[in-house]
């Protein structure tokens, strides 16, 4: 920045100090000017003198003229120039008038001579030629002087030169050849040559073109430089000289690479075509840099193009190709690659031409040439692989257009993935090959899946949004929908929403034929995977959308698994309900289905256990109305596990249902309930609460007796209340109380039995009646009177003890009935054995009592008194033990006085005999 | 409720499955089972005709696997004749091994069902009087054991023990009756022809006993030394030390024999010191 910064300055201090020394110079004239026309006579030279400084001024305001075009071209602004123009314009009618001026006052022809070769100059210099020529003739025509002669004959050479008028240009060439120290004789021997050539006079161009170069190489002569070598090329070829040519520059050493080319280059446009091949061996012969290597052969393309050595051209490049590893690219100039690329280009679109041509070549030919074609490309894509994919797409537009489908779309495909990999620039080429691609599918009737995959991604990624991307979206969705892979489907239509979201409606469109797809091959796996994806707000389905796919799945599973059971495969149907009734997520009433399936199930079983778990489930689960509808179910399966013996889970179930108000329930389940509750809980009381009918309250009263049969639990009482039960208990306390009697004959262990039992009422009658009895029983206990002591009685003493003994008999007899009427007639036997006893007892002893008196007729008479009581008493006792046999009898069935039917009752018969022990079956 | 639940765990895991699935027995079950396959055997082995009809109740044999198999069934069973039988079964069974309250809760199933025979309610019948019998509840045995009669005349056991009863209370002539109907059925059952002479022996009727009784005993037999020792004790033909060393001598396994042997023991010692007598 720093140098530019400097070069302006200087060039513009350069400048400003060139222009400053111009308009010192200018005035310097321009006063020289002034002083000689101030003078009123100007003689021959002052003339001359003002003529010349006109001259100097019209060359001074020419060159200003050229930076003031240069300005008025930049800025537009023409003052200057006017002026300039106006001056220059006002200098020449000067030159002229002063030029005539001089014309009328000399004759002399050296005068005349430089007047009007100055007069030719300046003409020349405002590039009036018809001016020029004419005053420059004028001074040809007058001039003497041999320098003079010299330069207006280099003139008249140049301008006969300039104006194609070669013949006339030689003949000036030639006479200004005399001297040999002219330093311009290079140029002049070249101007000659080309006048030579011109007029195609090739021997003496030749001639004149190597005299100019032989000049060239000496000191002192002027340099035309490579036109030099050129114009020698150029000769040798348009004189059909190529081999001439060839020797001349390997002699002169200059047979380079950079000269052998133009030569290649002339002889092929100018010169014999037949002689290249000579000048290809050297340049092939010649040692080339990767710059010179691609500059022969897009001349060799070039040259044998024409020549149709395409076999050649393709051999050329197959060197080319493998010569191409070591070939620097970075070392090639961008205009030879240019070069060899149009030259290719060109070469290539010639043979696709013929290609396409219908009748030029043969079918084999074509076939040969679509290979050049492609491999063209391919040299192509190494020399510029910036373009590659141009080339690529050439390359398949060969291809396509031959019909060659399969092979275009390789060839397009092989281009964009190499583009891929590449910085990427080349867009447009990239669209066209897609176009193309696309086509070249179409085109085919069952192109390579794997190509049009590739087509497809890859144009997405490279113009997501491109002309034609929504339509390859939809193919993309197209493609992947016709494999049948949901996955890449739904990848694709992510991608198409998210580049697309206007299309949504559509994209749904496609979502729902996965869908319907799902449903038809009832694939719950992809369903449920679907419904995942729209909860997450896959193409922002509505919530009502993941409702229904998830009724179609668990329909399709309730079908699925109601083909199991069908299928009798009830186990895993079962499991498949189980789930569906489990998943929160799903719909209540759907739950509810599976549930009533599984109930089915784990009936149709018979696994009990699961099933009375499930029954109680159940109750919680079903709502108001599912209870009311399908309660009954729920009660016919709890009866089953009850039938079953399933006892705990009947229980369990059948409490579940009872205790819901909502539930109706059986009497059966009520029954089971109600028996099982009875027979194990020990909770009598709740089992009677339940017990509503006499068939429970039997049931109930039977388990209590078996758990109670000496009647202590409190809920006797309840049945006490109860007439049938009360009989019952009554008669079963009396057998106790009877038959506890008569095996130990003592109350003591009805008595304990007593105190324990529930019954206050009971308890109090049976303690007095057992009072009673005993009391009764106390009436047993009697004494006869006492017999006198005495040994002798007297009578009095005996009537007295007999009348007494009468009354006490009588007291005792009475005491004794009175005994027999109150006793419970169940106890008469004990009683009246206990009375036997003591009568028996009083009886005896009063029998040994034998009164004796002095008197033996009083001793008779008292004996056979005593002997009427004794028989008295043995009536008596006789009596007794009838009645005793009587009440025997009478005691009540079961008791077990019976057992004392053989005697009186002394001692308790304890020996009962077993029963045998069996129980029936 | 929990504690029926727990209960009924409880019980389930006591009588838990010895093998998988099977119902199994408690100790005191087994014992009990054991019990009455012992005294079901020894009154086979007495090769008496009443008790050669006897037959062993599967459940006698293997309890386990039947109560299981009946269980088993039971869950599978849908018709209610045979459902009414498999809880007639199984309340059999629970007898066996003494659970009186889950006999009663199956025969209560079996019997509200109304679909069980004649036979088998005389069998259900029978079976509760004798669990009410062994209870002491004498007016319930009693009731019982006529419905099984009145469901089944031939119900030889429930007469058997019913006249077991009726001999115990003393009443002797009823429990004759009903050993008469039974020696209609078996007339060469020693062991009832046994009973009849135990009738008479309580009503002191030595003669009937010899005439009508000893006669027909087989003289080896258990019942007929007994008889024969009690006629000898009732006639008062033999001292008391002979009598009880003669009972001594007696083996009375069997719970009838041994008892009327007790009886006898008893009655020899106390009667015969017993000098005044009626």
């Amino acid at each position: 920045m720093k140098i530019a910064i400097y070069i302006v300055i200087m060039t513009a201090i350069g400048f400003a100090h060139a222009n400053e020394k111009w308009t010192q110079y200018y005035s310097i004239v321009n006063k020289d000017i002034a002083k000689i026309e101030a003078l009123k006579s100007k003689d021959l030279s002052l003339q001359i003198r003002l003529f010349e400084l006109y001259g100097e001024k019209l060359s001074l305001l020419l060159e200003k003229e050229n930076e003031y075009k240069i300005k008025y071209l930049a800025t537009g602004k023409s003052k200057k120039l006017n002026q300039v123009m106006s001056l220059q314009k006002n200098s020449l009618l000067k030159l002229e008038i002063i030029a005539r001026n001089i014309e009328r006052q000399t004759t002399k022809l050296s005068v005349l001579t430089k007047i009007n070769y100055y007069r030719a100059l300046n003409y020349y210099l405002v590039k009036d030629y018809k001016r020029f020529y004419t005053h420059i003739k004028k001074a040809e025509k007058t001039n003497k002087d041999s320098k003079l002669e010299y330069l207006i004959n280099s003139k008249l050479a140049d301008h006969h030169y300039n104006e194609g008028e070669f013949q006339r240009a030689s003949f000036y060439y030639k006479k200004i050849l005399g001297n040999k120290s002219n330093g311009w004789l290079t140029k002049i021997y070249y101007n000659l040559a080309w006048c030579e050539l011109k007029q195609k006079r090739y021997s003496t161009a030749l001639s004149s073109v190597k005299m100019a170069y032989s000049f060239e190489q000496k000191k002192g002569y002027f340099k035309v430089g490579e036109q030099l070598i050129d114009a020698i090329l150029l000769f040798h070829a348009i004189s059909r000289k190529t081999d001439e040519g060839l020797d001349y520059l390997s002699q002169q050493k200059i047979s380079n690479f950079q000269n052998l080319i133009k030569y290649l280059h002339y002889v092929f446009e100018n010169g014999n075509r037949s002689k290249i091949s000579k000048i290809i061996s050297s340049l092939d012969r010649l040692e080339k840099n990767s710059d010179q290597q691609l500059q022969l052969l897009e001349k060799k393309i070039v040259v044998y193009r024409p020549l149709k050595k395409f076999s050649l051209i393709q051999g050329e490049f197959q060197a080319f190709e493998n010569r191409f590893p070591k070939i620097k690219l970075n070392k090639i100039k961008e205009e030879t690659r240019s070069d060899l690329k149009n030259a290719i280009v060109s070469y290539t679109g010639y043979l696709q031409e013929l290609v396409k041509s219908k009748r030029l070549i043969s079918e084999k030919s074509k076939r040969k040439y679509v290979s050049y074609i492609a491999s063209n490309f391919g040299i192509m894509k190494l020399i510029d692989p910036k373009s590659s994919m141009e080339y690529n797409y050439y390359e398949g537009e060969t291809y396509f257009s031959l019909g060659d489908f399969s092979k275009a779309s390789k060839v397009y495909v092989d281009g964009i993935k190499k583009y891929q990999q590449s910085d990427k620039k080349n867009k447009e080429y990239t669209a066209k090959t897609y176009e193309s691609l696309f086509k070249a599918i179409e085109k085919q009737n069952k192109p390579d899946e794997r190509l049009l995959l590739f087509s497809l991604q890859s144009y997405l990624k490279s113009f997501p949004r491109g002309l034609k991307s929504k339509l390859v979206h939809q193919r993309l969705v197209n493609f992947y929908q016709s494999k049948g892979e949901t996955k890449k489907v739904l990848a694709a239509l992510r991608s198409y929403n998210r580049n697309y979201p206007s299309d949504i409606n559509l994209q749904r469109d496609y979502y729902k034929t996965l869908l319907n797809e799902s449903i038809d091959k009832k694939d719950i796996n992809s369903l449920n995977s679907l419904k995942n994806l729209i909860d997450k707000g896959f193409l922002k389905f509505p919530k009502e959308e993941s409702a229904k796919i998830g009724l179609v799945i668990t329909q399709l599973y309730f079908s699925k698994y109601d083909n199991l059971e069908k299928q009798g495969k009830n186990l895993e149907a079962l499991k498949g309900f189980d789930s569906i009734y489990k998943d929160k997520k799903n719909d209540y009433k759907l739950r509810v289905e599976a549930l009533r399936k599984k109930l089915f199930l784990l009936n149709k079983e018979k696994l009990l256990v699961e099933l009375g778990d499930e029954i109680v489930s159940a109750a919680k689960f079903y709502n108001v109305k599912m209870k009311k509808t399908y309660g009954a179910e729920l009660v016919i399966y709890a009866e089953g596990i009850c039938s079953g013996d399933e006892l705990l889970k009947c229980t369990q179930s059948a409490s579940a249902l009872i205790k819901d108000p909502k539930i109706k329930t059986s009497k059966a389940l009520k029954n089971f309930y109600f028996k099982i509750t009875s027979a194990q809980s020990g909770n009598y009381e709740e089992a009677y609460a339940m017990a509503n009918s006499s068939a429970k309250k039997n049931y109930l009263f039977k388990i209590i007796v078996e758990e109670s049969p000496n009647f202590r639990i409190p809920l006797f009482v309840k049945y006490y209340a109860l007439p049938q039960y009360k009989s019952i208990i009554d008669a079963e306390i009396e057998r106790k109380f009877l038959n506890s009697f008569y095996h130990t004959l003592s109350f003591k262990s009805f008595e304990r039995f007593l105190i324990r039992t529930p019954f206050k009422k009971l308890k109090n009658s049976y303690e007095l009646r057992i009072s009673k009895i005993k009391n009764s029983i106390s009436m047993s206990r009697f004494s006869f009177t006492k017999v006198p002591t005495a040994e002798k009685i007297s009578a009095e003493q005996f009537g007295t003890f007999g009348g007494q003994f009468n009354l006490d008999l009588t007291k005792i007899i009475n005491k004794i009935n009175s005994g027999l009427v109150s006793i419970d007639p169940n106890f008469a036997p004990y009683y009246l054995s206990n009375v036997i006893k003591n009568f028996r007892i009083q009886s005896e002893s009063f029998k040994k009592f034998a009164p004796a008196s002095d008197d033996s007729q009083l001793e008779s008479a008292m004996n056979d008194e005593m002997a009427k009581l004794h028989q008295f008493l043995d009536q008596k006792l006789l009596e007794y033990q009838q009645l005793y046999f009587e009440s025997i009898k009478r005691t009540a069935n079961l008791s077990g006085a019976k057992k004392y039917s053989r005697g009186i009752i002394d001692s308790p018969m304890k020996n009962d005999l077993e029963g045998l022990g069996l129980w029936q079956n | 409720m929990a504690k029926l639940v727990v209960f009924l765990i409880l019980f389930i895991g006591c009588s838990n499955v010895a093998k998988k699935g099977q119902v199994s027995m408690s100790i005191s079950m087994r014992d009990n089972l054991f019990a009455q396959q012992t005294l079901m055997e020894r009154y086979k082995n007495i090769n008496d005709e009443f008790f050669l009809g006897l037959s062993f109740d599967d459940c006698l044999l293997k309890w386990e696997e039947e109560v299981t198999s009946i269980k088993n069934q039971l869950r599978k069973v849908v018709d209610p004749k045979m459902r009414t039988y498999l809880w007639y079964r199984l309340g059999n069974c629970y007898h066996y091994v003494d659970s009186p309250k889950f006999s009663l809760y199956y025969y209560d199933l079996a019997l509200s069902s109304n679909l069980l025979p004649s036979s088998k309610k005389s069998v259900v019948s029978y079976n509760f009087a004798r669990a009410y019998s062994s209870k002491g509840l004498v007016v319930l045995a009693e009731n019982f054991y006529r419905d099984a009669l009145k469901e089944d005349p031939s119900n030889g056991l429930a007469a058997i023990e019913l006249s077991l009863l009726y001999t115990n209370q003393g009443d002797y002539k009823q429990a004759m009756r009903l050993l008469r109907d039974v020696q209609a059925r078996f007339k060469k059952s020693d062991f009832v022809r046994f009973l009849i002479g135990v009738n008479y022996f309580g009503l002191d009727d030595s003669n009937s006993l010899q005439s009508k009784v000893i006669p027909y005993l087989n003289d080896k037999s258990i019942g007929a030394k007994l008889l024969l020792l009690a006629n000898d004790y009732l006639r008062r033909i033999k001292k008391k030390e002979d009598l009880l060393d003669r009972l001594g001598n007696i083996e009375a396994p069997l719970p009838p024999y041994r008892a009327f042997k007790d009886l006898l023991r008893v009655r020899i010692d106390r009667s015969l010191n017993d000098k005044k007598q009626i």
